[in-house]
């Protein structure tokens, strides 16, 4: 296993588009790291780029410090899980693990041995005289995890591995391919569109969006800390209001929301853009709010209760403030009095908020 | 490139010769050298033949519009182009009115024995043509038994089979079933509620076929007709049996060739016939085009049928009539070979195999060389066909219109006109191969390539490259990855078409007219050659064994793909 390094990664296609525009980061040996973005932000781009799938039209990939920017794909000896498994429907499952084994050996003694070991681990050796066909959509994901690990590969790649998977076993799968990846060692590279998924699963999440890498973080700094309105945005559910800064507090500021100060416990960005009078975009997620029916002291908004849905492990508060904002609460119990309807106050923790600068306004999508 | 954010010192892995993948690359270089050499160099080479004189060498103070000028000049030439159109478009008048109301019993009336009367109705395209055009002598010559019966009992003396009338009728008996199938295609693949709309808003039945289904179906028939005038147009093998002094433009060739070796002037005959044949293509593309915004169904119901018992009765008698009437003429090839007496009456008045004995005295060194030239062209084609597929698939690069040209070429130029190709490049010095196996089989592959590269590139489209990717990820070669992945995958597809390749082959008449020698004479020529001696008995036995190994072929290609020989001819 080696480190694998990317480099000012660009790629132009046909046609003038820059899929991947600048990207660089580090995954070390034995890690699993994650490529989060929408549809068409490049991140499979990228992967099949360290794959030898597509050449980057500038920039470098290393593996340890060997570069491969050049280097033929079937050289790489990297394993790689496709979205569509691609399983050769051909051959048995058997046959499927071995192939990679093949390539590299004559020996059938160890092919067979190897294979065995790989089907072990991942728990369906009695598949091996089948056919893909006849494998659930779950059985063939874990085939096509084995057959890319058998070989102990330098790196290995995933690519929305559990996309063709339903709801209930993608929770599963995911916690398994987490299990075998550590287990393997394997220095792995993880694209999903799906941020529940990288937060699970990821030792580092780099989170892109047009190209470029907006954001590369601990799952945890990335959903508590985003460094932009735009990470915020993306990843879980969040609140922006339109706020004005009255005056500076230690690190954080005080700022008018609705007609009442409230204090914010982080600026994100450049300090110049955060003097008393600017206005700002104020962050906080839904599930970091509570609901009284009394204000509390340079903490709270006062807002409308419009809707109350149920949903089991929480109840979500849709409220609109006096701006005519709409903010969403998750809270994990009923507040006692608070109905549709009702006025009641939003309290905040100062740490739980930060603040962006204005021209990231353009960038978040509204009505949420 | 720049080769930026790259720390000093860092050991950059080059590519070694050894590591780079060359066997792609050699493959392309290997295609590219056969369709230039073999495709693109005779029609360039034909074409400009065909503006010089016979005997004059190529040059710019050559150039002449002396062979075009014949078209003008020539009661012969004049006469045959006007044939050649008369012949086709009667062809395609007969082979709609034939195929028209076939397809529309079988799709939309609720008739018994569907499947085995599509594949009954499927038969006169896969059987050679030419085979079935000699019993129309049989039957309407001179001595013809319906001749025979007309003037005994009607006093009606029917005019000679050879000409207009005998080349329509047995062209149009064989490429009927091009109408059929592919107006019934889209009439299966009309949306139904359509049609009960038009039922919910009062239309009656002959309202409903002029206002809804024939304007839905409109394109397809347009589609089929130009294909059946493509085929007719081209078609030596009816004409030169049933034409007698009746010229059309591939006979006219043919003549050309074998009575003067007058290369320039069949090179300017081919070019001609070949402007007729893109035209129809090009109105082709158009009919074709309007035909995909109207066939698309987003349901799967299946069009109510008619079960009216007055209307399944006519459909079903019309239907086995129409069936029974285009297999005839191979019906009577099949009892004339097997009859030793057979003149004026119903039924031969002696059967035996005498006329299968008789082939052993000169068929049996054709039939050997048919099936060698068969088998060796036809594994060439596989070959070459598949990986033409594969690098028109897969590869992306910046030539791939001279392949996409190479591989539509030989479907719009009749077998006679490849032939004259072959002849202007290959008949003289520096590679002089007239008269060899090496030019008959060059020829069949050029002209039967393009069949396998549709099947090829079919299912090459059809299965996932990330298949390819895979093996490719785990380390396999461009050439394991193509051995164990790709071929085993569209092997079925590509297996299925070369066996239609090596029938269509054993019945090929055009081409190898124009290149044979006494060494390489093939089964189809022995055939001609009988005919012109007026032995039909013997021409009738080897035709049938011509018959059978096609039918055979095709058999084993429908059972391999699990399709029905209808669908696998239907959609061209």
């Amino acid at each position: 296993m080696v480190n694998l390094s990317v480099r000012k990664l660009v790629k132009d296609f046909a046609g003038g588009t820059r899929a991947v525009d600048g990207i660089d980061f580090d995954v070390p040996a034995g890690t699993l790291f994650t490529l989060l973005g929408p549809s068409g932000c490049g991140k499979t781009t990228t992967l099949r780029m360290v794959a030898g799938l597509e050449s980057p039209t500038s920039g470098s990939i290393l593996f340890g410090n060997e570069d491969y920017t050049r280097f033929p794909p079937h050289k790489r000896n990297i394993g790689m899980v496709f979205q569509s498994y691609a399983l050769f429907p051909h051959m048995s499952v058997f046959e499927n693990v071995a192939y990679g084994l093949r390539v590299r050996t004559k020996q059938a003694e160890e092919v067979k041995s190897k294979v065995g070991k790989a089907l072990e681990l991942v728990g369906l050796s009695h598949t091996a005289a089948r056919r893909p066909s006849q494998l659930s959509g779950g059985q063939q994901q874990r085939i096509a995890l084995a057959r890319a690990l058998v070989y102990d590969p330098a790196l290995l790649l995933l690519d929305e591995p559990l996309s063709n998977l339903d709801a209930k076993l993608r929770i599963q799968m995911r916690e398994e391919i987490r299990r075998i990846q550590k287990a393997a060692g394997a220095t792995t590279l993880y694209v999903t569109h799906d941020q529940e998924e990288a937060l699970s699963i990821s030792d580092v999440v780099a989170v892109i969006h047009s190209g470029r890498i907006s954001q590369i973080g601990k799952p945890h700094d990335v959903y508590e800390k985003p460094a932009s309105a735009l990470v915020a945005d993306f990843i879980g559910r969040a609140n922006f209001i339109k706020c004005l800064i009255t005056h500076k507090e230690g690190t954080g500021r005080a700022v008018k929301v609705a007609g009442s100060t409230i204090t914010v416990g982080c600026c994100v960005g450049d300090q110049a853009s955060f003097n008393a009078g600017d206005e700002a975009l104020l962050f906080f997620r839904p599930e970091k709010a509570a609901l009284s029916t009394s204000p509390v002291e340079s903490k709270s908004v006062p807002c409308v209760v419009r809707q109350v849905l149920y949903l089991g492990e929480s109840v979500r508060y849709t409220t609109e403030l006096p701006t005519k904002e709409v903010v969403q609460l998750a809270l994990n119990r009923r507040a006692e009095g608070i109905d549709e309807g009702s006025s009641a106050n939003i309290v905040l923790e100062a740490s739980d908020l930060r603040i962006f600068p204005m021209d990231q306004y353009g960038l978040i999508k509204r009505g949420n | 490139m720049a080769r930026v954010g790259v720390p000093e010192g860092t050991l950059v892995k080059k590519a070694g010769f050894k590591d780079i993948d060359w066997s792609a690359w050699i493959v392309l270089a290997m295609v590219a050298i056969i369709l230039v050499l073999f495709l693109i160099y005779p029609i360039g080479r034909m074409l400009l033949e065909s503006f010089v004189r016979q005997d004059d060498p190529i040059a710019i103070k050559n150039l002449t519009l002396y062979n075009f000028r014949r078209f003008i000049t020539s009661k012969l030439y004049k006469d045959a182009m006007m044939h050649s159109l008369a012949v086709s478009l009667s062809s395609v008048l007969f082979a709609t009115l034939l195929g028209l109301p076939l397809a529309f019993i079988m799709s939309r009336i609720d008739i018994p024995g569907k499947s085995v009367l599509t594949s009954l109705a499927t038969l006169p395209l896969i059987l050679p043509p030419f085979v079935g055009a000699y019993s129309w002598i049989l039957l309407l010559g001179k001595n013809g038994f319906i001749t025979f019966l007309l003037k005994k009992y009607l006093g009606i003396d029917m005019p000679s089979i050879y000409g207009f009338h005998g080349i329509t009728i047995a062209q149009a008996l064989s490429y009927y079933p091009f109408v059929f199938l592919m107006v019934q295609g889209s009439l299966s693949l009309a949306d139904p509620f359509l049609e009960e709309s038009a039922d919910v808003m009062g239309a009656g039945f002959w309202r409903k076929l002029r206002t809804i289904t024939l304007p839905l179906v409109a394109p397809s028939i347009g589609a089929a007709a130009i294909t059946v005038f493509m085929k007719a147009i081209g078609n030596f093998g009816v004409p030169s049996i049933l034409g007698g002094e009746y010229y059309v433009l591939p006979t006219l060739i043919y003549f050309q060739i074998v009575g003067f070796y007058n290369v320039n002037a069949a090179s300017a005959i081919s070019l001609v016939s070949v402007l007729f044949s893109i035209g129809a293509l090009l109105l082709m593309r158009r009919v074709t085009a309007k035909q995909a915004a109207v066939t698309l169904t987003t349901t799967t119901r299946k069009v109510k049928q008619i079960t009216n018992p007055v209307a399944k009765t006519v459909g079903f008698i019309v239907a086995l009539l129409i069936i029974l009437v285009s297999l005839t003429p191979h019906i009577t090839v099949l009892v004339a070979a097997f009859s030793e007496r057979w003149a004026g009456t119903p039924w031969p008045t002696k059967m035996s195999t005498a006329n299968f004995l008789k082939l052993q005295a000169h068929a049996l060194s054709p039939l050997k060389n048919s099936v060698v030239l068969a088998v060796v062209a036809t594994l060439a084609s596989v070959a070459i066909g598949s990986l033409v597929a594969y690098t028109a698939v897969r590869r992306k690069f910046s030539g791939r219109w001279i392949i996409d040209l190479a591989v539509m070429l030989p479907f719009v130029l009749p077998g006679i006109v490849i032939g004259v190709a072959l002849l202007t490049a290959f008949g003289a010095p520096p590679l002089y191969l007239a008269g060899t196996a090496y030019i008959l089989i060059i020829a069949y592959v050029i002209r039967r390539m393009p069949y396998v590269f549709r099947s090829a590139s079919g299912a090459l489209q059809g299965m996932d490259p990330v298949l390819e990717q895979a093996s490719t990820i785990m380390g396999a070669s461009w050439a394991r990855t193509f051995g164990k992945v790709t071929l085993p995958l569209i092997a079925p597809s590509v297996v299925a078409a070369g066996l239609i390749t090596f029938t269509t082959l054993i019945g090929e008449l055009s081409t190898t007219m124009m290149l044979y020698s006494a060494r390489w004479k093939t089964v189809t020529v022995a055939i001609y050659e009988y005919l012109l001696e007026d032995l039909l008995g013997p021409a009738c036995a080897l035709g049938t064994i011509v018959n059978v190994i096609v039918l055979v072929g095709i058999f084993a290609a429908t059972k391999l793909l699990g399709q029905k020989v209808s669908n696998m001819f239907g959609g061209s």
